[in-house]
């Protein structure tokens, strides 16, 4: 079921208004049996891959935690083949298919290996690495094996961010199904203002930048220089839009009822540094690779090379998990190279030549800002195109910057009026920090004028087709 | 547990300040959404002035229905010239057969003209998302025109709901609802009788369509089409179903324009395929993209079908005529 749809309204006003009725020691049912229906409105039959993990990871936990020494890493290893299989045959089997065919056919042989006629199920990558960080957690012992199966279950499917996140951590989720929540006021209001706000991000935003990110990225060929240009800029808005927009309906939808999810953005576009950004785009992945995998191959404990390589390899992985395409790849290995790049001029230039430069600092981090969203940019034509040839083909005429821009009044009039209301909000959040922004303004009068305004430019300029938010696909 | 919710002052409080807020909501939907139903029905320019005009305004005795193909390619100087008789066309860009049998519908019920030629196009009956979403041009005509409800409800299974707002009917419309309240439209593209000339021609080497014959046909599209046929034989309409020339040499007919050719003919309506005419096709002087004509074409084309059709008049009973090719 999509957040952005008119089912969804009715399910959450029904689920949420239940939850408050029911006695607490049913709300985990109800939570699992309407999670359970939100992931089966996609492909029903696809639940049936979620149990099999939730199986696994349920009696991994207990083995693990019963077992010590060689036997409790295997049983660990155990849940992490399960759940890395299930990415493997689902998302990465054909991808590995074809080069291997790309690779056979260039020596001159058949592949003999068929391909599997399969969609990838919904948000596949979120929830079996929510499970992995549940069983890595209760192998590292600082989490205690959840033995009510029903809860369990919870912890995986729980419908707000079972198919694009966050990405939890059982230390943060799994104690919230057990607390009884109350309906407090405060509470309802800020979880509902949340997901009004991601709605907009998502509808008025995103859904209306993507028209043209689509025309353009459709048919690069056809398209030149400064409209590709224009167009991945655009991208970079509708993708944090669309994502983000979907992490705020999560984490309101869940704030409603109780529930704290993490953080999963933090105005990333105004980062000073690539660095900064990723300490601030999805968070709840970033901090997933650098719990499980960065710090787990030696993080920056270890000789310069190798933490650079171990940098390198992260992100890298990273690209990976986001598809099963190499223009996921590259983007991912340009990510990388931006970050160890970054070590080495830190390392190397910035102490002898950046303190030479006399500027403000106010100039000085307005200008990092410009420079890190274009290096961002930059790798976002490799995540979007949809090849990599058609990704060198954009890069190639974007450095020409020859030729007209393509002008779609309507639909930029529609995008810079939502990205104005964006922006004013991000720079009053980030550099104002003094006084609440309008939609969590003291004054009720300016608050609900805020509220009325939102809903209205949702109405007027919405999208409303019922597109499917980007990252569901990872 | 209910009894515990209502007495939770909290929620109590969240009631009233909902009540409230949904109140002054539906308050401030119901100005904004009266303030832009009234600019949109007083555009004078631009597209939806042009839908405006054919469902509530048209009177002309001859009227060409369907998508930019027609729009582009029925120039009224030769129908008003060739048949003497006063000429409007309501194709609209982007929009195929749900919307011209919405927008026929609304006309028939208030008006019939003598002739309509309905412009078919390859491809017509596939299955195509967007054919279903741009029927939001209509919606701003839901709330007075019930004969257009049924094509407008294919959208989705909620759009009654959401047409609770009175703003929705006009979403994404604020930018071409004030531009169309100027002559702003006029200026930059201008139409004579729902006619958009377009002078220029094929200069580069044009990039023929690919052309997919193996889709499927979307039954909900056939049927309207249908239903556009059953209307205007009822309204006494004297009907032609055409399929204008497109620059594309396509290597077998495609499946669409069979199927539209079999109902015109269980109809006994006139179905002239002109999609491959040796007169047009081909030669990259006569358009200006490879689907669409340019002026000087499409003026000698409609030309050309103004006297067939003048003939078809001039032999007899139409209705037993049978379907022909363009050539």
């Amino acid at each position: 079921m999509l957040f952005n749809s008119i089912e969804f309204v009715f399910f959450f006003i029904i689920v949420t208004s239940l939850y408050f009725i029911l006695p607490h020691k049913y709300r985990w049912f109800l939570l699992l049996v309407a999670s359970c229906y939100f992931y089966m409105a996609f492909v029903p039959i696809y639940i049936l891959i979620l149990f099999f993990t939730i199986v696994i990871d349920y009696f991994a936990g207990i083995w693990i935690e019963e077992a010590s020494g060689k036997k409790k890493k295997r049983f660990l290893v155990l849940s992490l083949v399960a759940n890395i299989g299930v990415l493997a045959v689902f998302k990465y089997y054909n991808f590995l298919n074809d080069n291997l065919t790309y690779l056979l056919h260039g020596a001159g042989w058949e592949n003999p290996i068929p391909y599997l006629s399969i969609l990838l199920p919904i948000g596949l990558s979120f929830h079996t690495f929510q499970a992995m960080s549940y069983t890595i957690e209760v192998y590292r012992g600082h989490q205690k094996a959840e033995r009510h199966f029903g809860i369990y279950s919870l912890y995986v499917m729980f419908y707000p961010q079972l198919v694009a996140g966050p990405i939890e951590r059982p230390q943060n989720l799994l104690w919230q199904f057990r607390k009884e929540h109350y309906f407090d006021y405060d509470r309802v209001v800020s979880g509902l203002r949340l997901m009004l706000w991601g709605f907009f991000m998502k509808l008025v935003i995103a859904d209306r930048l993507a028209i043209y990110v689509n025309a353009a990225y459709g048919n690069p060929d056809k398209h030149d220089g400064l409209t590709l240009a224009v167009a991945t800029m655009f991208f970079a808005f509708q993708i944090y839009c669309d994502f983000a927009g979907y992490s705020n309906i999560a984490i309101g939808a869940a704030r409603v009822m109780g529930f704290d999810l993490m953080k999963n953005f933090n105005r990333p576009y105004l980062s000073s540094s690539v660095s900064e950004f990723w300490s601030r785009w999805h968070i709840s992945l970033s901090t997933w690779f650098k719990d499980y995998l960065y710090i787990s191959m030696g993080g920056n404990r270890v000789p310069i090379p190798r933490w650079y390589f171990n940098l390198f390899f992260t992100f890298l992985v990273s690209g990976l998990w986001h598809g099963a395409n190499w223009t996921y790849i590259i983007w991912g290995a340009l990510n990388g190279a931006y970050l160890v790049l970054a070590l080495i001029r830190q390392r190397y230039i910035d102490k002898h030549v950046d303190n030479k430069i006399p500027l403000p600092a106010s100039v000085r981090k307005f200008i990092n800002i410009g420079i890190t969203f274009v290096l961002i940019c930059f790798s976002w034509i490799f995540f979007r195109a949809e090849s990599v040839q058609d990704a060198f083909l954009i890069v190639g005429k974007i450095f020409k910057m020859e030729g007209q821009l393509f002008i779609d009044f309507t639909q930029m009039f529609y995008g810079f009026l939502g990205l104005a209301v964006l922006m004013g909000r991000e720079i009053k959040q980030e550099y104002f920090k003094d006084s609440n922004s309008l939609l969590e303004s003291a004054n009720p009068v300016v608050r609900y004028a805020t509220y009325m305004f939102l809903i209205v430019m949702i109405l007027l300029i919405g999208v409303f087709d019922g597109s499917q938010f980007i990252y569901f696909q990872f | 547990m209910l009894s515990q919710l209502i007495a939770n002052n909290g929620f109590r409080k969240f009631l009233q300040r909902l009540l409230i807020f949904l109140l002054v909501l539906f308050a401030l939907d119901f100005v904004v959404g009266s303030v832009l139903r009234k600019l949109y029905f007083t555009q004078k320019s631009g597209a939806d002035y042009e839908t405006i005009y054919a469902i509530e305004k048209s009177n002309e005795e001859v009227m060409v229905f369907g998508s930019s193909r027609a729009r582009n390619h029925y120039h009224p100087e030769a129908f008003e010239k060739e048949l003497g008789l006063s000429f409007y066309n309501a194709g609209r860009n982007g929009n195929f057969i749900l919307y011209s049998n919405a927008v026929a519908q609304a006309v028939l019920k208030r008006h019939q003209p003598r002739i309509v030629i309905l412009d078919v196009v390859g491809h017509e009956f596939e299955y195509y998302a967007p054919n279903y979403e741009k029927l939001s041009v209509l919606l701003p005509f839901y709330r007075n025109h019930p004969e257009i409800r049924s094509t407008v409800n294919l959208r989705g299974p909620f759009e009654k709901l959401k047409l609770g707002f009175q703003v929705y009917p006009f979403n994404s419309m604020l930018l071409s609802v004030g531009l169309g309240n100027t002559e702003f439209y006029n200026k930059k593209d201008p139409v004579i009788k729902g006619y958009s000339p377009i002078n220029r021609e094929l200069t580069e080497q044009p990039i023929v369509d690919t052309v997919n014959l193996h889709y499927e046909i979307d039954s909900v599209q056939a049927k309207s089409y249908e239903e556009f046929i059953i209307a205007c034989k009822q309204a006494g309409v004297q009907l032609y179903i055409i399929c204008s020339p497109y620059f594309n040499k396509l290597p077998v007919r495609d499946k669409s324009i069979v199927l539209a050719e079999q109902i015109a003919e269980q109809h006994g309506v006139p179905f002239w395929d002109h999609s491959q005419d040796p007169e047009f096709s081909w030669n990259p002087k006569n358009f200006y993209d490879v689907r669409h004509l340019n002026e000087p074409a499409s003026l000698r084309f409609s030309k050309k079908i103004a006297e067939k059709i003048k003939a078809s008049q001039q032999s007899g009973d139409t209705d037993s005529q049978p379907s022909e090719s363009g050539n």
